[in-house]
């Protein structure tokens, strides 16, 4: 997927780890590292929130945008 | 009963397709060897080479049922192939998730397998149409074979039927993916 989600960088910045993100937000750990490393297809609003208000940023500092193709683009092709 | 998981309903209809499909390769094996041997007996008869069979079993290599058994190994393999698909869609059952993608790979293949045996019986049926017009039909035999050129409604719903739950299984997989990944 082209949306990146920038959560590594996040949390280098704010020196906090993916363990103390998860019991703040209230995510599985197995989640969030879904969401980390970019397999996650969608992400709720309630999860976005619960991550800027933690976080202390906007739902842009975590989502980015980039032209090349993600891991997971060419298992999406056989099924769309 | 249980119908999903070990012990279930499903495994019994798995252990039920295990057994038929080893029945089935064994009734492939001995359809090919009569076929075999008439493929044999009609190339000695029109060019004298090859080995010459028993009077006895060319006698039975004549018989309707016999030579409409090409046939019949289609009919076999489509079987085979159908019953196949079918126990691994069982196996997943069986394991408690049917909703993966391969699952609709399988109901697709049963559908094509299912309207390709239909149109190899309508060409069978043609060329039998065709033998029995040019060399007139075998008269020693208590069987009869006739060519049929009837619309087989029911395999062509079935076709049509399992396309569209092929359809609904993939989707039905695609938005389980997306709702397993939506954080």
């Amino acid at each position: 997927m082209a949306i990146r989600v920038t959560l590594d960088r996040m949390l280098l910045e704010r020196r906090m780890s993916l363990t103390e993100l998860c019991d703040r937000v209230g995510i599985t750990m197995a989640n969030l590292s879904i969401l980390k490393t970019g397999k996650a297809k969608a992400v709720r609003f309630s999860t976005l929130e619960a991550l800027c208000r933690e976080l202390d940023c906007q739902p842009g500092d975590l989502l980015t945008y980039t032209d090349e193709p993600g891991e997971d683009d060419d298992e999406d092709e056989g099924t769309d | 009963m249980r119908t999903l998981g070990p012990g279930s309903l499903t495994s019994l209809l798995k252990l039920f397709l295990d057994i038929a499909i080893i029945v089935l390769w064994g009734l492939l094996v001995m359809a090919s060897l009569v076929t075999l041997a008439m493929m044999f007996a009609g190339v000695y008869r029109v060019t004298g080479m090859g080995p010459e069979l028993p009077e006895s079993l060319l006698r039975f290599l004549q018989l309707d049922i016999v030579i409409a058994l090409p046939l019949g190994v289609a009919a076999i393999i489509a079987i085979l192939f159908i019953s196949d698909r079918l126990r691994r869609i069982l196996i997943t059952l069986i394991q408690g998730d049917p909703f993966v993608p391969e699952n609709a790979g399988h109901l697709r293949a049963i559908a094509i397998a299912i309207a390709v045996y239909q149109i190899i019986r309508y060409g069978a049926h043609g060329i039998i149409a065709l033998i029995f017009t040019l060399f007139g039909r075998p008269v020693e035999s208590g069987v009869s074979v006739e060519p049929q050129f009837g619309l087989n409604l029911g395999a062509w719903v079935a076709v049509i039927a399992l396309l569209v739950l092929a359809e609904v299984f993939r989707e039905g997989t695609r938005l389980r993916d997306e709702q397993k990944y939506t954080i």
